[in-house]
Order: structure tokens, then sequence, then C-alpha cells
């Protein structure tokens, strides 16, 4: 658990969760296992974990030798993904519309909930906020039904042993029953839903490539990559089952996309030769196999990310040269400037550069075995792409970091006019509510006698700050996009 | 025998003359066999000459350069020299011809003086005062290479120097034409992104497009050499190094495909892959002092100069 | 950079033969300022993306924080009555303490949570249990019934100055200890400290070390009885 992670996790648990279950996550980050004795100089640790278990940030066990008590451990990795809420909410909503936006919301603030208090708070929101469109709760239940049987939601573990390491305390899931709503509503007062992280990671992954394929080629092409991934499966795997190409040719065949129709065979083909190798063909059974190996896929992926940092934060001689470095494995530094054909001490100068911010490595290789000959030795540079990536991780939670601080701290001192304005506001919005004036001037003249508490300089600093805090938050949004594919490249 | 008897009494003229004709059946005889001719063989055909004769033919052949003496496994081995050749011509000493025959040898290539030096067994002063002499004689030059700054290879006076040593099309007097070459990459690239273009606006398919957007290197030499742009001839190798460039800029890719019976090399521009990735669009992704960053110490995010302009 | 011997500018390495020569910019003039903290940068950052979905994103996450807060998930769940300082911020002189705060109790928001689900040592009834092993624990009379409790020791105090009176050297010392005696009821035991007798013995001891207590405090016993009544007075100052 490298440090910057801890910090960032940290900060995230404080910005959600308070400045109490952010210290009992630090501990538990710290610490990696802990057992409840272990926080006892923290404050309520037992409801701090309560809360942390509850929206499936700790994990517990307790191992087969007799051990003290229950040990926690702490998810990093869930808890960074906590930036990722509004993106599965997005996506909710574009797929299967408003109510499974509301029903989300809810999973995700209670962290895990039963189907009644789910449906009941949804239905409440629905009620006091005007701008949702009103809905019956015989259509919302439909859409949770449909949200489990996509594996969106899946029921939350819970507490009980092990049944083949007796005394044991593990959360158990049930996989049979894991994506099984039950007939009758009211069992299910007793059955919690939570949110299927995977799942979501898998629609991202789809999203990624579709939209790749999209940049490449054109949207024609991207359709077809989504119907393509769309039989793929619902589950992060290496490499996706083989599909024939009669079931690609009856998807297409229902849509409307008549480019697509007419050129069905040819976008295969593009696909399958273009060098990024979008699709695989494996066999000719059945017309024609195909197989989306997504592994090399979010290799190549991870790499684009790599050159982009390369070529931002250096310049694009330093990315053609950390490109030959990739392509050619090993390779000489008077190899380099004859295929890069740039001025010599260019080169030379950006190829350390490269080398002293670890984006390539040197590989030496004796030319003599004997010590103390000073005979020349090879050196040959190389990339190493995992080390890389995980570099670039570091960087964005260090950025993320950055941008939590920084926006704390500038909503900070300027507290107190944030705080103004925010009165100002609700006074404008109480006055304009109310119907007490007689007459539109009074309300007007209210209206603006509120303004007036703030100077116009005062004013315009309140925008400025409120801009800066917009830009830094929303900053979080676009780094957590490069963590994904990173975390994709890793995990697959 | 006879025939030598003959010649022994004719006198020193009649000698010269018909050791002249044995000079001349000897070369033919080697014209025959490029390979070279055996001692032996020689000896086999014409049986009537005695050694002595044979071997002043030999040596006049030598002096004059029409042949070579080789050594091989079976004995000694004439070869005739087919190089046009003017060591025999060279008024100088033998350790200048033997400089010179070293330097002929590397050709347009040009050998290094520690080769030189090597092959001929000779000091180093005295070989410097054969290259010295064969210089001002006009026979050879020196030509700097462009690998090394210091390294410096002689050849014959008259021949070109080869691409490996002068560099080739980018390099004028062993400056590396920077400027040249980035207008060459900036050329090829429009050209290659104009024909992908152009490919989006065919309605006959992606097939057909992407087979549009394609270009071999010949036709971008074409178009390159009809802009203009470059003072030189430039060959197929040279622009396949340019466009080679611009697949390491990720900007362009290459396939290779089978047409009109030999293999060409198709090169279509791509987009990139992604678009500008999330974490560059913060002034901490491309921070140059990120490593220092921290809460404590002077570099820190609230106090973050970088920050403080990305936020105004 | 010149090691060693520290004389003069002369470089280590030899500058033709790295081709650097002089009047080239590969080795500036000799900076006498530390370089910039923030070097200046080539190009600022690609801009934010901009859109309908960055904005959705943008206020769905600050609506989320915003019910986070009032969800009984932040523990004390009243924003003032936490630690409102986010970390990794500087003690900020500005903070300024309101009024309000010292005599308004905020409202906690329950913490509900199906505790049945998580481990059992976590659950609510299964506090009370802990409270005994937090790090201070109350005194237990039971045990150690020669102990003078923390309400008699003013008591104690009036006894042993009537005994003082009568010119007891060794009864300062007790008075010294169960002086100290109030305060050690309140830590965890150590063996052999609380008794009385064996703190007096303890203490004997180390007065017996040191001879600087002796010397130091003088009771005024020598002086006689008229300077008792300064006794508790220390020295007059």
């Amino acid at each position: 658990m490298s440090v910057a992670k801890q910090k960032l996790c940290h900060l995230l648990l404080d910005e959600v969760f308070g400045s109490r279950v952010a210290k009992v996550g630090r501990h538990l980050a710290k610490w990696e296992k802990c057992f409840l004795a272990d926080l006892y100089q923290l404050d309520q640790p037992h409801e701090c974990l309560g809360v942390l278990i509850n929206h499936g940030l700790v994990t517990y066990g307790r191992d087969p030798r007799p051990t003290p008590g229950v040990q926690y451990e702490i998810s990093l990795d869930q808890v960074i993904q906590t930036i990722r809420y509004p993106r599965y909410l997005y996506l909710i909503k574009a797929l299967h519309g408003d109510n499974a936006e509301l029903i989300l919301e809810e999973v995700l603030r209670r962290g895990q909930e039963t189907l009644p208090k789910i449906m009941e708070k949804s239905l409440n929101r629905i009620e006091l906020d005007e701008n949702l469109a009103k809905t019956h709760k015989q259509d919302l239940e439909k859409t949770f039904q449909t949200l489990v049987k996509e594996h969106f939601l899946q029921r939350a573990p819970h507490v009980g042993t092990n049944p083949e390491v007796p005394g044991s305390t593990v959360p158990i899931l049930d996989e049979t029953t894991r994506f099984h709503v039950p007939e009758s509503i009211e069992s299910c007062s007793s059955i919690y839903w939570c949110l299927n992280v995977d799942r979501f990671h898998v629609e991202f992954r789809n999203k990624i490539l579709v939209s790749t394929v999209t940049r490449r080629i054109d949207e024609t092409a991207g359709k077809l990559m989504e119907f393509i991934l769309s039989l793929s499966g619902k589950k992060l795997e290496a490499s996706s089952r083989h599909i024939s190409i009669t079931e690609i040719y009856a998807n297409i065949n229902k849509c409307i996309d008549l480019k697509l129709r007419q050129y069905k065979d040819h976008y295969l083909k593009v696909l399958e030769e273009d060098r990024t190798r979008f699709i695989d063909r494996v066999g000719d059974e059945g017309g024609g196999t195909y197989v989306v190996n997504f592994k090399h896929i979010f290799t190549v992926l991870g790499s684009a990310v790599v050159e982009n940092v390369v070529q931002e934060k250096f310049n694009s001689k330093a990315l053609r040269i950390f490109r030959v470095v990739r392509d050619k494995l090993y390779v000489e530094e008077s190899q380099i400037q004859k295929l890069v054909m740039i001025p010599a001490r260019e080169t030379k100068l950006m190829t350390y550069q490269l080398l002293e911010n670890n984006f390539i490595q040197v590989q030496e290789l004796r030319k003599s075995l004997s010590a103390n000959v000073v005979a020349k030795s090879f050196y040959l540079f190389h990339v190493d792409l995992n080390q890389v990536a995980r570099m670039v991780q570091e960087m964005c939670y260090m950025s993320l970091s950055n941008a939590i601080i920084r926006k704390n701290h500038e909503l900070q001192i300027n507290a107190r006019l944030l705080e103004k304005q925010d009165r100002i506001d609700s006074i404008t919005s109480n006055i304009n509510a109310s119907e007490e004036f007689v007459s539109e001037e009074e309300r007007t003249q209210q209206l603006e006698e509120v303004q007036d508490m703030l100077s116009p300089a005062e004013h315009d600093l309140v925008k400025q700050i409120r801009r800066c805090g917009d830009k830094l938050h929303s900053s979080l949004a676009q780094v957590d996009e490069t963590l994904l594919v990173l975390e994709l490249f890793l995990k697959l | 025998m006879a025939a030598v008897a003959s010649k022994s009494d004719q006198g020193p003229a009649k000698i010269k003359v018909e050791a002249n004709e044995l000079a001349e059946r000897i070369l033919a005889l080697c014209a025959e066999i490029p390979q070279g001719v055996n001692d032996k063989v020689l000896q086999a055909s014409m049986p009537e000459v005695d050694p002595k004769s044979r071997a002043l033919a030999i040596n006049h052949l030598l002096t004059n350069g029409k042949i070579d003496l080789l050594q091989s496994e079976r004995g000694l081995l004439y070869k005739a020299r087919t190089s046009t050749s003017q060591v025999g011509t060279i008024k100088g000493d033998a350790e200048e011809k033997l400089v010179y025959k070293i330097i002929e040898e590397a050709q347009n290539k040009g050998t290094w003086i520690r080769d030189i030096r090597i092959k001929s067994n000779l000091v180093q002063t005295q070989l410097n005062k054969a290259l010295k002499s064969l210089k001002s004689k006009k026979l050879i030059k020196d030509v700097k290479c462009v690998n090394s700054t210091r390294k410096i290879v002689y050849m014959l006076y008259h021949l070109e120097p080869d691409s490996s040593v002068t560099g080739g099309a980018w390099y004028s007097d062993q400056d590396f034409e920077s400027e040249f070459v980035e207008i060459l990459n900036q050329q090829c690239y429009r050209y290659l992104y104009q024909k992908l273009e152009k490919s989006r606006e065919c309605t006959s398919g992606p097939l057909m497009a992407k087979n549009i957007s394609q270009a071999s290197s010949k036709e971008v030499l074409q178009y390159i050499s009809e802009l203009g742009i470059s003072k030189i001839q430039l060959r197929p190798e040279d622009i396949e190094a340019i466009l080679d460039t611009l697949i390491f800029d990720g900007k362009v890719e290459k396939t290779l495909a089978l047409a009109e019976g030999e293999e060409t090399r198709l090169y279509r521009a791509v987009e990139s892959l992604i678009p500008v990735t999330g974490l560059m669009r913060m002034p901490c992704g491309g921070c140059p002092v990120i490593k220092e960053c921290s809460d404590v110490g002077s570099v820190n995010p609230i106090k973050c100069s970088y920050m403080k302009e990305w936020l105004s | 950079m010149s090691r060693g011997r520290g004389r003069g500018t002369g470089l280590s390495f030899n500058a033709e033969l790295l081709g650097v020569g002089r009047g080239q910019e590969a080795i500036p003039a000799s900076l006498l300022t530390p370089p910039p903290l923030y070097p200046a940068r080539l190009a600022p950052p690609c801009p934010l993306v901009e859109g309908p979905e960055s904005d959705y994103l943008l206020a769905v996450r600050k609506e989320f924080l915003h019910q986070m807060k009032s969800s009984g998930f932040q523990l004390g769940g009243h924003p003032r009555s936490q630690n409102t300082q986010p970390p990794g911020a500087p003690t900020s002189a500005l903070k300024v303490e309101r009024y309000s705060d010292r005599y308004q109790t905020p409202e906690d928001i329950p913490l509900q949570l199906d505790w049945s689900r998580f481990p059992a040592e976590l659950r609510p009834e299964n506090r009370r249990r802990r409270i005994k092993r937090r790090p201070m624990p109350t005194l237990t009379q039971a045990k150690k019934p020669n102990l003078v409790s923390r309400g008699d020791v003013t008591q104690t105090l009036d006894e042993l100055e009537k005994k003082e009176k009568s010119g007891d050297k060794s009864e300062d010392e007790t008075d010294k200890k169960e002086g100290s005696d109030g305060e050690d009821e309140d830590k965890p035991k150590l063996p052999g400290a609380i008794e009385d007798s064996e703190g007096e013995l303890e203490d004997e001891e180390m007065d017996d070390g040191t001879d600087y207590a002796n010397n130091y405090f003088d009771n005024g016993e020598e002086y006689g009885d008229e300077d008792d009544d300064n006794l508790d007075e220390g020295g007059i100052y």
C-alpha cells in the first residue's frame, strides 16, 4: 500500500464519511489487517467499522487458527472507486432510465438496503422533488428486477461461519441466490442489496472499447463493436468466449443502421485486420468464430495512456524515442539515434530525461566477465510497461489528493464569504417563494437589498472561488478515467 | 628441351619478346580461368616452357599489375586482375603502393587509419608519410565520418563516399539537417492525412475506404519529389526512413501487402487511440517537481504556483 | 563539479572530449541563485473536458457528499460537532470559534445499521463490556480496603496536620505521600506503590538516596512549635 494511496483514501473517507471514520480507515490502511482491539484508541471504532463494512469498503474474516478476534481489512481500491459513483449513475441512467438512477442512488447512499426501504425512499423522493417524473411502485419494482437480472445489483454478504472451518467468522455470499429476487415481496425485507462493482466495470470497459473503435475507424464500426461486446458476457475476463458470426449477424439484422447491415462483413474484416487487433478470428466453424482479447487491447490502451503522459509531460520527440524503445524491446543508444532522426544531442538529452523519470530503464550487458577490465558493456534501453503503468497510477493518486486538498483549502479560507453568499441565496429563494409582498417592485427591492449585503467585488470573488472549487472537483472525475484504464490494464 | 635452347641462343631481345609472348599466354590462361590458375596447371599447359622463363614471365605480369599472386592450399595461384587498378603506374615506393592497395580495396566505404596500419604492418610514421604523399599526388582523400566526429576514413580520390559514412541524404557537410527531416516528416504526414480525409467521404464501405487511405512508399516518394522541397534526389529507402519516424510518432501505421507480384509497404495515417488522458488535463500530471510534492515542504498543493495559474 | 582539492573552477571532466566546448550552452555561466522552486513549464495542460456529462458528474457528486453529511454515517453527524478541519490543510489562523458552538449541543443524527449483519463484536450491546478495557479504569474499592479514598483525603490531611503539630518528621512524608496518593488512585495500579506502609518504605528509601529533599524542605520543626502554622506554606516568598 503506497503512501500516496493511503493519503488519498484518508482524504476520500473524510469527504464522504467524516473525520472519525477517516481515522479508522487510515489506521486500517496503514496496518493492513487489524483486530478491533487495535483500534481502541480511536473514537467509536465499532460504529466506524460498521459504516465501512456496510458500504463494502472493509472486509472481515477470522483465521482458522485461534485468534483473539476478527480481523478487518480495508480495500483501498474500493475506497478510491467511490469517486466513480456519479459515473455509475450516469451509466445506469443512460441504460435503464431515471427510475434506475433513483434506485441506484439510494443503494449508493445507504451502502446496503432492503427492497422495501429502497422503494419507500425512492417514492418519497419522487413526491418531494417536482422535477422527477411521477412513477408507480410497480414500475420501480420492475426496474429493480431488471437491475438485478442484469447483475448491476446483487445480494449483500452477511456475517456467518464458513461451514468448512468451524468457529470462523466470514462474510457469506451465496452464489446461487446472488442475483435472484424472490417472488414474494414480503420475504424481501430481510435481504439486503448492494452494488456489483465488477459489472459496472464491464460496462465501462465496453464503453472505452467502443469509443476507441469509433475514433480509429468510424461510428458504424463502433456500433458493430457494441454488438459484439454485448455478446461477450457480464464478467471481467482476459478474453471473451468464442462468438460465432451467425450470432453477430443475427444481432445486426435487428438494428436499423443501414450502412452496418449492408457492409457487415466488410466492417468485420476491417476490425479484424486493424493493427490494434480489436477482434481475433480464431476459427471457421459456423462461418467464422471471433474472440475479443481484452488483455491485449488493454495492454495497447495502457501503453497509449503512458505515451500520452510522456508526450504531454515532455514533448513529442521524447514520445518518438519512447515508442522506439518500446517497439524494439532492447535497443542501444546509437540505434535510437538512427531510427529517430533527431539531432544526436537532443536525442541523448531526451533519452536521459526519460531515464531519469523512470519511463525507460537501462540493462547492462558486460562484454567480459572479469571485473577489473574496463571493458565496455552494452547498455540497452528497454521499457517495463507494468512498472511505468504503476508509476502513472501513483501520479494519479497524488493528483487526486492534491486536487482534494487544494479544493478544501480554497473553500475553507473563504468559508465566511461563502457562508454569507449561501445565506443570501437562501434568503433570495425565500423571498421569491413567499407571497407576502404586495407588488413586484417591493419584491425586487427586497432582492436588491439582500444582494447588497455583499459588494460587487465580493460577488465576483465568490463566483471565482466557486469556479475554482468546481474545476478541482471535476478534475477528480477526469483523472479517475485514466485510473480506470490503468486498473483494467493491470488487472486483466 | 629444344624450345628453351633456341631461346637462349637468340639473345636477350628475343628472350624478351618470347617472354612477352609467354606472359600473354599465361595471361590468356588466367583470363580463361577467372578463379585463379594453379601453378601446376600452368606448368601442365605449357610443358615446353622451363621454370625460369615462366617465372620471369610471371614476374613481368606481376610488376605490370596484370595478374595477382595468391596463396591457396593447393599452392600458388595466379589470378587475372580485372580491376582497372593503377598500382603499377604509381611512381612510389612499395609502402605507398601497399597502402594504396588497401585503400582501394575498401572502395567507397573507406578504411580507417587503424585498419590500414593493421593490414600493412607499417609503423605509424611510415604510414603517415605514405598517406601524405598519396594525398599530395591526389590519389586518395580523407573523408570525415559522420558517426564519430574524429574518425577519418581514406578512400580513392575519385570515389563518392558511401551513405553510411556521410549519412546520406540527411547530412550535408557533417551537419544533420534536422529542419529538412522535419519538413519532410510534416509533408509526408500531410499527404497521408489528406488521403485519410478523402477516404472518410467514401460511401462504398469500409474496405474501400481503407484502401483509399493507404499509400505505398513509391507514391509518397513521387508526391514529395513533385513538391520539390528536396534539392537532391531522394530514394525509396530515405522516404521509408521518414515514414518509419511517423510510425514511431504514432501517427501512421504500416501494413505489408502483395501488389504486382512484389511486397510493398503500405502506409496510412491513423487517429490516436485515445484523446488526451484525464491525468494530463491537470497541472499535476505534467508537473516537473511532483517528486518533491508533499504536505510538508515548500512544494505542496496549497502553495503550488502551477495550480494557481491553472485556477485563475 | 570539482571535487577533493576544492580549488578553482576547473571541471573534472575533459570538456572537449564530450563535445562541449567553450561558448556553447551546455555549460551555462555559473549560477549564483538556487534553481527556481517551480521551474517554468513549456505549455499549460490541456483544458478539462466540458460538456453535459462532466456537468452531471460534478453536480451528482456534490449532492452525494451533501447528502452523506446528513445521513448518519458521519458519526456525530452534525457538521459542527466534528472537527471540520480537513486533513492536509494547515491550521488556519482564521478559524473562529463561535459563541454558539459552546452552548448549542449539535443534534446528532443517529446511525441506523442492521447490526446483525456484521460480526458480533461490533454490535452495540457488546459495547458495554468494552468499557472495562479502557485505559483509564476507575478505582474498585473492594480490592484494597486499606486505601484512602479520594473523599477521605482532605479528612486525612486534617488529621495529619494535627499529628504534625506534635512534630513527627515521618508524618510529613506521609502527608506528601498521601497527597500524591490521591492522584495515584486514578492511575493503573502499580504493584507496591499504593499501600501506605509500603509507600512510606519507598519514600524513606528515596529519601535515603537523596539528601536533597531533606535539606531543601526545611519544615521549620527545628525552630520550634510557633512556626507550625507555616508548615503548609513552605518557604516565605
